[in-house]
């Protein structure tokens, strides 16, 4: 299972790798999640969110976290779920403490306030 | 068996000419009719001055009714022209003078012009759609070169700017996904998350103005009113900003659209012309751009810069 900070424009964002057991509280996370009406991501410049990504054989789920909303698409199927108090982007946030530059996690931090 | 009326003049009478070879007449509208999207019953209500189109004017009863058009039909010319192949149709139009059994004007006592009437009209319809194409718009960059000692000089670069076309980037993910802010200004997919200077073996090696610069100018961009020749069109205006902010540091470009506004696509996010604020760009400099608080400046591109781009 992969994480994507989603954050820049220009340089490619930084990525790492969940552990099994992070990966499994993850899917657990997403699915304890409330559903949501469908809605339109504002994907602006600068701190979006994470996006990510679970392959099972040939099936992948791209899960975007951003700003309280989770859009998980698999194939041609979205679903929508909201996450209250943005609990999941922080939990992705602290899963990518050791693979982020310091001053990344700050200007995350900054921007979950 | 067809008149033919090009649509251009404002003040004098406009040029007319009549095919009266059916042979000749029915593969000219054959060929017209192979597109109807480009034919209309009048000229569009936005055709302003200039060159506008072609009225085709049917001289019997039992020749349009083969080909489904009727006594009268209109091709568009230049920005309102209904599709890419309205150009090459008016200047088979055009070339049709020569073997017409009449050609003049729609009145008499008309001052002649300059040339003769093909050479004349083969030029304007030139002017109005030979730098344009469906796709993209030629304008006048006016401006001043960057000054020389106590005196700047006037410029004037050919640019084109391209329509908004989003769904190019955004409609399938791994388009989407695998091309940035440089691919999107650029206009070039190349599914790499390209980077300045990456393709001429010369990227940045830090992120501020000069740098990104320098490396996007390595793979082949100009400042600004440092002019592209025809030969490298499409030459679209583009625009550099970047983050200084700790954490965020990072470079983002825009690109100036036909429509006159500002398209960009913020690195794997969806391609699209508003800022941060929601607003539709109609500049760079002043729209919500988030953290990339600086703008380093306006750059053009090319049609050999962007194949560069890796």
């Amino acid at each position: 299972m992969n994480v994507e900070l989603d954050i820049y424009s220009g340089r490619p964002n930084p990525t790492w790798t969940l552990s099994s057991q992070d990966g499994d509280s993850f899917d657990s996370k997403l699915a304890a999640l409330p559903a949501a009406q469908p809605s339109t991501l504002p994907n602006p410049l600068g701190y979006r969110g994470f996006i990510v990504r679970t392959r099972r054989g040939d099936d992948e789920t791209r899960s975007v976290v951003q700003q309280g909303h989770v859009q998980s698409t698999r194939g041609q199927a979205t679903t929508f779920r909201s996450d209250p108090d943005r609990a999941l982007e922080r939990w992705l946030l602290d899963t990518g403490r050791v693979a982020l530059p310091p001053d990344v996690v700050q200007a995350v931090e900054n921007a979950l306030r | 068996m067809l008149r033919i009326t090009a649509d251009i003049f404002s003040g004098r009478p406009n040029p007319v000419w009549e095919v009266r070879d059916e042979a000749e007449a029915r593969a000219t509208l054959r060929a017209l009719t192979a597109d109807r999207g480009l034919l209309t019953d009048d000229a569009p209500v936005e055709s302003g001055l200039g060159f506008r189109g072609f009225q085709v004017e049917t001289l019997g009863d039992d020749f349009g009714t083969d080909f489904g058009i009727g006594a009268s039909s209109y091709l568009a010319v230049g920005p309102a022209a209904g599709g890419a192949g309205a150009a090459e149709l008016g200047q088979r139009l055009i070339d049709l003078i020569a073997t017409s059994e009449y050609s003049g004007f729609t009145a008499e006592d008309v001052l002649p012009l300059d040339e003769p009437l093909a050479e004349f009209l083969t030029g304007q319809l030139e002017s109005v759609t030979s730098l344009e194409s469906s796709s993209h718009t030629s304008v006048r960059d006016e401006g001043n070169s960057a000054p020389a000692g106590d005196v700047e000089a006037a410029v004037t670069c050919t640019i084109e700017r391209a329509a908004f076309n989003p769904g190019f980037w955004n409609n399938d993910a791994t388009v989407r996904a695998k091309n940035n802010c440089y691919n999107y200004a650029s206009n070039w997919r190349t599914n790499t998350f390209a980077q300045p200077g990456r393709g001429t073996g010369s990227i940045y090696t830090a992120i501020n103005c000069a740098e990104v610069g320098r490396a996007a100018l390595h793979d082949g961009m100009h400042h600004r009113f440092d002019c592209f020749p025809d030969a490298e069109k499409p030459r679209p205006l583009v625009a550099l900003v970047v983050s200084p902010t700790p954490g965020f540091i990072d470079y983002h470009w825009y690109r100036l659209q036909r429509e006159a506004f500002w398209g960009h696509k913020p690195g794997g996010t969806a391609a699209r012309n508003t800022d941060n604020s929601g607003v539709v760009i109609t500049n760079p400099e002043t729209a919500n751009r988030g953290p990339y608080t600086i703008f380093c400046g306006y750059f053009y591109g090319c049609n050999s810069q962007r194949q560069r781009i890796r």
